[in-house]
């Protein structure tokens, strides 16, 4: 008999997790889990585990946490106070790729296959972290690097520069046509939690009257966020504590937007300089965005006019910032040959049960 | 925010805009059809670039048309009926005060019933009914050869006039401008008529063979002598062209209607050059339904190859950056949470998975052949690296713990 296959493509990203299947089936969840905060929360609640939308509908009863958050485990080592929560981190990202994975309704039986996104420069801990994440989810699993994903999911192969800018991490990759090494890649450890942070300083100093959330904050980000010469000035209805009040923001938006420029500015031309100078005009005259960061207003043409000093640039943007990675993971799942993933499976099959506790 | 979602992978998106191409290609081709049918409807012989009336002659009778669509009018049955009909046509154009289309008819109609008078007994329609309806306008102008030489050039081109030199002397006639043959059989027969030189309208079968003649030679007065002489001199046709004697006097329609006086000259000739040999009815008769045809045709092509570019190429990239960035930062919106998409009954077995290939081009086939090797023999090298780290540790956490239930029995 035919044995069924599913095949999964994954882009867990700092913030969001894209996953598409070969079955049709695509999902985004936040890359988060919450747990309740105490037993009548619990209660409330009705599970231990909370994914998806609940969480922000839920986050006052939550305990919420976000493994990936600053590019932690998948690129930036930040020291934690105690091995407790890396141990934590590692089992919340373990639950989330495996609801992912539910989500999709696998065929019962059927083995599992999938492609996951990891960041350019990923070190073998952290890549041991997201293999060790999705080892009870995926009977085999491979990493490919996240704007390499993106590249194949449009199809643009030749002579592109892809930049990857997500919550965590940015990601810089020149795609020529065949797979790239690590060593011209570059990954910034930089992203829009970075101008979450930023942003939520500035209010702070400029409105003390304001008491806003983190999810506030990356709300009015993502509404709001630009890094151009706005036409108009962004007034926005914040509730103080007293009434609701119109407050101008655009500079305080433009400032913490602004943050992510000039690393990305940085990034393109470190990789630039590792490629062949022949080759460089081609690369930047083909420059991508992708990632949610790409939705920040005026990037592309800031980009532009920063690069005008190095010899100008063509910069474009993806059509889905959301599933674009996971696309061409799933795509990359899909070409490998079944036998090669057989081979894979065993070799996963003999890593030791300790890589899932890593 | 406004965002395009990725509509390769969304069937809905897909098929709406196949329906898009669907119906603007119907609402093209029904455009065309409109726009076709005055163009179309111009009718037998008329052609765009009419200078004046032009008269066609097929074997179901006569279509008459003017280059303004509404005058036009459709004449079919007997040359009487046809002759008929012109006349009244002539008579009222003259007192229209175009004296010019009067004068034009009224000759294609004498031409058409003088060779029947006195043959067939019509009555009603004589030659004399002709002359005094359209009364002194056709009346003939004897004008010398060098004015009309002059008057001539100017003409809107039926004929052409070149006095010196005897190849070069010619009076062509050009055949989108005369009448054409009434049947198939007679376009091989000379489109001359030597009307005047027939006495009491006597019809000459060997000279008046063709009805829709458009010369006349000669003038009153020369009569049978003359007449043979031109019959002798236009029977040496070469190549479809007919000759007249040097010194005669011939009589031709100039190309508004007005009839005119040509003097042969001695050292030179006039010949008339047969229709046969320039351009057949059929022809002239579909010309502006080809050149419309083929016209709304290759805009109908054009512009489905340049809505099918317009729609397919990836063109909503640039739109969408460019509509984005021109937008007033508080006029956008969170982007939309992409909806999930239900799932299609699609399952991928091994066999399946094996025959299908995920590359759409062979291009991309080719260059995806070895990306994937790449991506495999990575992923084979990051397991067994994991696979080599996780050893020594597994190793060492049994000796700590063999070591630890050591010690603890120790």
């Amino acid at each position: 008999m035919d044995e069924e296959i599913t095949f999964i493509g994954m882009d867990s990203g700092s913030f969001k997790t894209s996953v598409t299947c070969s079955n049709g089936r695509r999902e985004v969840l936040p890359t988060a889990i919450g747990r309740p905060k105490d037993h009548l929360a619990m209660a409330k609640v009705g599970k231990d585990v909370v994914f998806g939308k609940e969480i922000r509908r839920r986050r006052i009863i939550l305990e919420v946490l976000r493994p990936f958050e600053h590019g932690r485990l998948k690129y930036n080592n930040v020291d934690e106070p105690d091995t407790g929560q890396i141990a934590e981190r590692n089992e919340a990202a373990r639950l989330i790729v495996a609801h992912a994975v539910s989500l999709m309704q696998p065929a019962p039986g059927s083995p599992i296959y999938g492609v996951i996104g990891a960041p350019s420069r990923a070190s073998i801990t952290n890549k041991q972290t997201i293999v060790a994440a999705a080892q009870s989810a995926f009977d085999a699993v491979a990493l490919v690097p996240e704007p390499f994903a993106v590249a194949l999911s449009i199809g643009d192969l030749d002579e592109a520069l892809v930049v990857d800018i997500g919550a965590g991490t940015i990601d810089i990759c020149p795609v020529f046509g065949m797979y790239p090494s690590e060593d011209e890649q570059v990954t910034i450890g930089v992203g829009g939690d970075a101008i979450d942070q930023r942003l939520h300083t500035l209010l702070e100093q400029d409105y003390p009257e304001l008491c806003l959330p983190r999810e506030m904050v990356r709300d009015i980000k993502e509404k709001y966020g630009f890094v151009h010469d706005s036409p108009k000035p962004v007034i926005v209805e914040l509730l103080t504590e007293d009434e609701p009040r119109h407050f101008d923001l655009t500079e305080s938006l433009r400032d913490a937007c602004s943050t992510i420029v000039s690393p990305i500015v940085d990034g393109i031309r470190e990789v630039l300089r590792m490629v062949d100078p022949e080759f460089r005009p081609i690369l930047r005259r083909n420059i991508l965005l992708s990632g949610g960061g790409m939705q920040l207003r005026g990037l592309d043409q800031v980009l532009e006019r920063e690069l005008e000093g190095y010899g100008g640039a063509a910069i474009r943007t993806v059509s889905d910032s959301v599933f674009a990675g996971a696309d061409g993971a799933l795509k990359l799942a899909m070409a490998m040959p079944a036998e090669e993933w057989d081979h894979l499976r065993s070799l996963s099959d003999q890593l030791p049960p300790s890589l899932k506790a890593a | 925010m406004i965002r395009w979602q990725s509509s390769s992978t969304d069937p809905r998106r897909h098929w709406l805009r196949r329906l898009a191409l669907m119906l603007f290609g119907c609402t093209h081709v029904l455009t065309a059809g409109l726009l076709t049918q005055p163009t179309t409807a111009l009718g037998q012989g008329e052609r765009a670039d009419a200078v004046m009336t032009e008269i066609w002659m097929g074997s179901g009778g006569l279509v008459l048309t003017r280059q303004i669509p509404q005058e036009r009018r459709s004449v079919r049955g007997s040359d009487e009926d046809i002759a008929r009909t012109m006349v009244e046509i002539a008579q009222q154009r003259y007192l229209e005060g175009d004296q010019a289309t009067a004068i034009w008819l009224a000759q294609w109609a004498r031409q058409l019933t003088s060779g029947r008078i006195g043959s067939n007994g019509f009555a009603g329609f004589r030659q004399h009914d002709v002359d005094s309806k359209v009364g002194e306008v056709s009346a003939a102008d004897d004008l010398p050869l060098n004015r009309l030489e002059d008057r001539l050039v100017l003409l809107p081109g039926p004929l052409e006039f070149h006095p010196s030199g005897p190849p070069a002397s010619k009076i062509a006639v050009r055949p989108d401008v005369i009448g054409q043959p009434t049947s198939p059989a007679d376009r091989g027969v000379p489109q001359v008529k030597v009307e005047a030189a027939l006495p009491g309208g006597a019809r000459r079968p060997d000279l008046l063979s063709s009805s829709n003649s458009f010369l006349r030679g000669s003038a009153p007065g020369e009569q049978d002598q003359q007449h043979e002489n031109q019959q002798h001199q236009l029977d040496q046709q070469n190549d479809g062209e007919f000759v007249t004697a040097p010194g005669k006097r011939v009589q031709m329609i100039d190309g508004i209607g007005r009839q005119v006086a040509v003097v042969v000259p001695e050292s030179s000739y006039i010949s008339l050059v047969s229709p046969v040999d320039r351009q057949s009815p059929a022809e002239s008769t579909l010309e502006p339904i080809t050149i419309a045809t083929i016209s709304f045709a290759s805009g109908t092509v054009f512009c489905a190859v340049l809505c099918t570019l317009l729609l397919l190429v990836p063109v909503r990239l640039t739109i969408q950056r460019r509509a984005e960035s021109q937008l007033p930062a508080h006029d956008t919106t969170l982007p939309a949470e992409p909806p999930a998409k239900t799932a299609p009954a699609t399952t991928v077995t091994r066999s399946s998975h094996a025959n299908k290939p995920v590359f759409k081009t062979v291009g991309e086939q080719d260059q995806a052949k070895s990306v994937v090797k790449e991506f495999y023999y990575h992923n084979v090298a990051l397991l067994k690296q994991l696979h080599d780290q996780a050893i020594p540790s597994v190793k060492d956490a049994k000796d700590n713990s063999h070591h630890h239930i050591g010690a603890t029995h120790g």
